[in-house]
């Protein structure tokens, strides 16, 4: 039972390595630190708590590349 | 055609050396005229994995410098007739050569041979400037671990940024029983991390040790490795071998269909 349970709530070692790498090599890609990630998500907080509360220890900040479509 | 092939990976260790070793040998075997440069200036061992450490006078900087003919230091190997290497300086380091001279020689050599396989030194410094610089094709080489893979990536970056024509994949040291368990990234998840394509998958073996011990490649020999580097060569020459798949050969259904072929 215990062993089931470890299988369900426990993340392989493998998945944990992935998912880090991703996040890793955005930031590597586009060559940007994790300090300058600090200081945009300080700056996007900075601006929306003008206009509402928010916590910034639960906000999350990701670059990512994407092709976006734009129509007008 | 003739074609010049940089090893390349970023990170120590994963690899190259026998890599490159394995692949001039495979290529060699199937009756292409290879030579095999070591480029890795003052840290030597393509030499001494080929098992040929004995047998060297002149070496790269030698030819560079015009202190002996090309022909002269090209190292013929015994085993192979088809087979050529051409030795790094153990005395020497990597500023005495630049990427221009390496260009020249990687022209020269192409006149002569099928396939060049050029051995790149770890790092992003001159070494690899000298290694990528004549090269029509990259092999990039990796573990399944972040920090060779983020390496790799990066070494991809560099690749890209040069406008490098091809650019494939090995990933290399794979453990079945970790990846069934979950505990290490598949061939297919270091793949699609890197996104490009893959060119071989090789498992972890220690008849590579062994073979590195004898100083002979294992290329031709039927161990896990020396299959998977041969699969890699006849991709390289155009051929469509499917990658070794341990999970696919263990179940039951691969081995009746193994029983049943040889009826």
């Amino acid at each position: 039972m215990k062993s089931l349970l470890h299988i369900f709530k426990k993340k392989s070692s493998g998945d944990i390595a992935k998912d880090r790498l991703k996040i890793l090599l955005i930031s590597d890609r586009i060559n940007c630190t994790p300090e300058t990630m600090e200081y945009i998500k300080r700056d996007i907080a900075k601006v929306i708590s003008k206009y509402m509360q928010i916590d910034i220890n639960k906000m999350e900040v990701q670059v990512s590349k994407r092709k976006i479509n734009v129509f007008w | 055609m003739s074609e010049v092939i940089v090893i390349t990976s970023g990170k120590g260790g994963v690899g190259k050396t026998t890599t490159s070793a394995n692949i001039g040998t495979g290529l060699a075997y199937l009756g292409q005229k290879v030579v095999l440069i070591d480029t890795d200036i003052g840290l030597r061992n393509l030499d001494v994995v080929m098992g040929l450490e004995n047998r060297i006078v002149y070496n790269l900087v030698d030819v560079i410098e015009g202190n002996c003919r090309l022909k002269q230091a090209l190292i013929r190997d015994k085993r192979y007739p088809n087979l050529y290497l051409l030795p790094s300086a153990q005395t020497r380091d990597k500023t005495a050569v630049n990427p221009e001279q390496m260009r020249k020689l990687t022209a020269l050599l192409r006149e002569q041979f099928d396939y060049v396989i050029l051995d790149c030194p770890a790092g992003i410094e001159r070494g690899f400037q000298n290694a990528i610089a004549g090269a029509d094709r990259a092999i990039v080489v990796t573990t399944p671990e972040v920090s060779a893979i983020r390496d790799a990536d990066r070494i991809i970056g560099l690749l890209n940024a040069y406008e490098f024509g091809k650019i494939d994949l090995v990933v290399n040291r794979l453990r079945q029983d970790m990846i069934r368990r979950g505990d290490m990234m598949s061939m297919e998840d270091v793949e699609d991390i890197l996104s490009v394509s893959l060119l071989g998958a090789v498992y972890d073996d220690e008849n590579v040790v062994i073979a590195t011990n004898h100083g002979e490649p294992l290329v031709c020999g039927t161990t896990l490795a020396g299959r998977a580097y041969m699969n890699i060569c006849r991709r390289i020459l155009g051929e469509e071998v499917p990658i070794i798949d341990l999970e696919r050969e263990k179940s039951i259904w691969f081995r009746f269909g193994g029983i049943f072929q040889k009826n």
